[in-house]
C-alpha cells in the first residue's frame, strides 16, 4: 500500500513536472529566470520538438558571441558574416555590442545542458549576419545586403530586431525603406520567414503607416538670396508588409502589451514576451542577463517559427506562419488602447478600439478615454487622454499551447 | 488528498530548485548588481509620443482654440516625452557640424532644420532632418531621422531609364555605382549643402524605369 501511493506520488509529481515544463529543461538554472517559457508554454512545444537544426536560422544584429558557452554548439561555423561598415560578409567574431549575443539566446541557447539558460530550439543551427556596427547602428542597405545574401545562402528563418526613429516619418507611408522591403521580398519570394521587431517608440503604427512622408525642396526667387527651402508632404501610400515577414510588438509578464512597445494592426501581427526578459550575455562565455525591448520579443518569435518549421519540415513558409498567427496568437492584434496624445476632438482611434471591443462582445463603456491635459503644438491643439484599462489590455500573446 | 499532497512535494521541489538557481545566479560571472547596472544601461526607454492631426474645423482664439484657454497650462510631470533622444541623435550631434539649414514652416505648423555632420554613427557623412513645432514652452523636436549625405539608393528596372538616368546623374555631377544586390546602385554626390540630397532623390524619382530613389536611412537596435 505504501509502495503503491508512493508510485502513485511519483507518477503524480511527474505529471506536474510535465505540466510546469520542469521535466523537460530541468538542469538549466537560469530557465526559471525565463518567465516567458512559462507565459508561453513553451513546454508544450517542447514535449514535440525541441531540435530545430533542420531550419537554418539567422540573426541579423550586432553579430554574436560565438565562444558563449551557451550558444557555441549551436552556431554554423566559427564566425558569422559581417555586412556593417560597408562589408559584404567577411568574417567576424564577435558582438562588441551585445544585442546579438542577448538575441540569439532566445532562438538557441543550448537546452537542458546544466547550464544557464534555454532557448526555444535546444538544438539548432544559427548564423550572425552583423548588420549593425559596434555602436548599436547601422544603414539599411547594409542590412538589405546581407537579407539579399542569406536568401542564396539556404537562410529559411531571419531576426531583424532593429529599425529606424519613426517619428518623422522617413519612409513615407511605409514601416520600412524601399531597399529594405525589395531584399526582403527577395527573400520571402525564395520561401524564408523574416521577424521583425515592431520598435520601441510607443507609437500606433497604423497612423505613421497611413500619413504621407516628408521631403523638402529649395524654391528661388531671381536671385541666390531670394531662396527658401520649403517643407513638402508627401502623399500616402499603401503600406506594404512583404511576403513571409512577420512583425512582433512586445508584452510583459501579466500578457499585457509592455510600454515602450508599438503596435498597431496595420503592420504588427502578435506579441511576445519582451520586458525584464533573460538570455545570454557577451561579457563572457558564462553570463547572462535581463533587458527589455521588442528587439527580444522577436527573437522568441523567430525561435517559435523555427520550431514549427522544424516539426512539420514540409510545409511551406506561409503555412508556418498560418500555423503560428491562427493557432499560436489566435487573439485581436494589439489596438490603440493606452494614454496618448491626440488631437482634441479626434477620437476616430477611440472608436475603432470600441468597434473592436464590441466585436468581442465586450461594452465600450469601460475603454473609454478621459482628458487630463491638453496644448497647442504648431497649428494643431492636441490633448493628453488617459485611459485607466491602458497597458492591461491582453496583446495577442505567442502562446506554444497545442503545438503539433 | 493525494492530489494536495503531490501538489506539496512539487511546490517544495520547485521552491528548492529556485533557491538554488538564485545561489547560481549570484555566483555567475555577472552580479546580481552588474545586471542591474546593465538592465539600468540598457533598458529602453518606455515613453508615448504622438503625431500631430490638424482639425481645421475647430475656430481659434487668439491663436488658440477658446475651449482649450483654460487648460493650456501643460502639466509637464504628465506628459509624456515627445520624443526619445535616442543614442543614435546623440552620437550624431557629437561630430563636427559641416552646414546647417532650415526650412519655412508649413501648413502644420511644422518647419524641419536638415544638417550635415561630418561623419555619423555608421561612419560617414551624415545628414540629420529634425522636425519642430511651436508648443506651450517654445520650440519642440517632435521628430528626427538621419541618413547618409553624399549618396541615395536606387533601383531601376528595365533598360529604357539607362540614358535618361545617365544624363541626370552628369548633370548633378554625381556618380552611379552598382551595389550586391540586383538592380540597386548607389549615386555618389556632394552632400555637403543638404538639400542637394532631398533634390537628387526627387528628381531620380521621376525618371522612368527608376523604380525608387531614396536615401540611405540610419537604423539602430531596437
Amino acid at each position: 500500500m505504501k509502495t503503491s501511493i508512493y508510485i502513485l506520488g511519483v507518477l503524480g509529481f511527474g505529471l506536474i513536472l510535465l505540466q510546469t515544463g520542469n521535466l523537460h529543461a530541468q538542469n538549466d538554472p537560469l530557465i526559471g529566470s525565463q518567465w516567458h517559457h512559462t507565459n508561453m508554454n513553451s513546454s508544450a512545444a517542447w514535449g514535440r520538438q525541441t531540435d530545430c537544426r533542420g531550419t537554418l536560422v539567422g540573426v541579423f544584429d550586432t553579430g554574436i558571441r560565438y565562444s558563449h558557452d551557451d550558444l557555441r554548439s549551436n552556431m554554423i561555423g566559427s564566425s558569422g558574416l559581417n555586412f556593417a561598415d560597408g562589408q559584404h560578409g567577411s568574417a567576424v567574431a564577435t558582438d562588441v555590442q551585445g544585442h546579438g549575443t542577448f538575441v540569439a539566446g532566445f532562438i538557441g541557447a543550448v537546452g537542458n545542458n546544466g547550464i544557464g539558460v534555454t532557448g526555444l530550439c535546444w538544438q539548432s543551427a544559427i548564423s550572425a549576419y552583423k548588420v549593425l556596427a559596434d555602436n548599436g547602428s547601422g544603414n539599411f542597405s547594409w542590412a538589405a545586403n546581407a537579407i539579399y545574401a542569406a536568401a542564396s545562402a539556404g537562410i529559411r528563418v531571419s531576426n531583424h530586431s532593429y529599425g529606424a526613429n519613426l517619428q518623422s516619418n522617413p519612409f513615407a507611408g511605409q514601416f520600412w525603406p524601399s531597399i529594405l522591403i525589395t531584399a526582403l521580398q527577395a527573400s520571402g519570394n525564395s520561401g524564408a520567414i523574416n521577424v521583425f521587431a515592431a520598435g520601441n517608440n510607443s507609437v500606433n503604427l497604423n497612423g505613421f503607416v497611413t500619413a504621407g512622408g516628408v521631403t523638402v525642396t529649395r524654391v528661388c526667387g531671381s536671385g541666390r538670396s531670394r531662396c527658401s527651402n520649403v517643407r513638402v508632404t508627401l502623399p500616402p501610400v499603401t503600406p506594404t508588409i512583404p511576403t513571409g515577414v512577420v512583425v512582433a510588438a512586445a508584452s510583459q509578464s501579466d500578457r499585457s502589451l509592455a510600454s515602450f512597445s508599438n503596435y498597431g494592426g496595420q503592420v504588427v501581427h502578435l506579441s511576445a514576451p519582451g520586458r525584464d526578459v533573460v538570455s545570454t550575455s557577451n561579457a563572457s562565455n558564462t553570463s547572462y542577463a535581463t533587458m527589455s525591448g521588442t528587439s527580444f520579443a522577436s527573437p522568441i518569435v523567430a525561435g517559435a517559427v523555427a520550431l514549427i518549421w522544424s516539426r512539420n519540415p514540409s510545409w511551406t513558409a506561409s503555412a508556418v506562419i498560418s500555423e503560428l498567427l491562427n493557432r499560436h496568437a489566435p487573439q485581436p492584434v494589439i489596438t490603440a488602447v493606452r494614454s496618448e496624445w491626440t488631437i482634441v476632438g479626434y477620437d476616430t482611434e477611440q472608436k475603432r478600439v470600441c468597434v473592436e471591443q464590441q466585436r468581442r462582445g465586450r461594452s465600450c463603456q469601460k475603454w473609454g478615454y478621459r482628458q487630463v491635459q491638453t496644448a497647442r503644438y504648431g497649428n494643431a491643439d492636441v490633448s493628453y487622454t488617459s485611459n485607466p484599462q491602458a497597458g492591461k489590455v491582453m496583446s495577442g500573446e505567442l502562446n506554444l499551447s497545442g503545438f503539433r | 488528498m493525494l492530489g494536495a499532497l503531490l501538489f506539496f512535494l512539487n511546490r517544495s521541489q520547485v521552491d528548492a530548485e529556485l533557491n538554488k538557481k538564485e545561489a547560481l545566479a549570484e555566483t555567475d560571472n555577472q552580479s546580481s548588481s552588474s545586471i542591474a547596472k546593465q538592465k539600468a544601461e540598457l533598458s529602453l526607454e518606455a515613453s508615448a509620443s504622438f503625431q500631430p492631426r490638424i482639425d481645421h474645423s475647430k475656430k481659434l482664439v487668439d491663436g488658440k482654440r477658446a475651449d482649450l484657454a483654460a487648460s493650456e497650462s501643460l502639466d509637464k510631470s504628465k506628459a509624456p516625452k515627445i520624443i526619445p533622444y535616442s543614442r543614435i541623435l546623440n552620437l550624431i550631434k557629437k561630430e563636427k557640424l559641416v552646414q546647417k539649414v532650415e526650412t519655412l514652416t508649413d501648413e502644420k505648423g511644422v518647419r524641419s532644420t536638415l544638417s550635415v555632420y561630418a561623419n555619423g554613427p555608421t561612419k560617414m557623412r551624415t545628414t540629420l532632418q529634425e522636425d519642430w513645432v511651436e508648443g506651450p514652452s517654445g520650440s519642440e523636436l517632435i521628430g528626427w531621422t538621419a541618413m547618409a549625405a553624399d549618396y541615395v539608393m536606387i533601383k531601376i528596372s528595365g533598360s529604357p531609364a539607362a540614358s535618361e538616368l545617365a544624363g541626370r546623374i552628369q548633370e548633378f555631377g554625381a556618380k552611379i555605382t552598382p551595389t550586391p544586390i540586383p538592380g540597386i546602385y548607389k549615386v555618389h554626390f556632394d552632400g555637403t549643402d543638404p538639400i542637394r540630397l532631398y533634390e537628387i532623390k526627387d528628381n531620380l524619382k521621376t525618371v522612368a524605369g527608376v523604380d525608387f530613389a531614396e536615401p540611405d536611412y540610419i537604423m539602430g537596435i531596437e
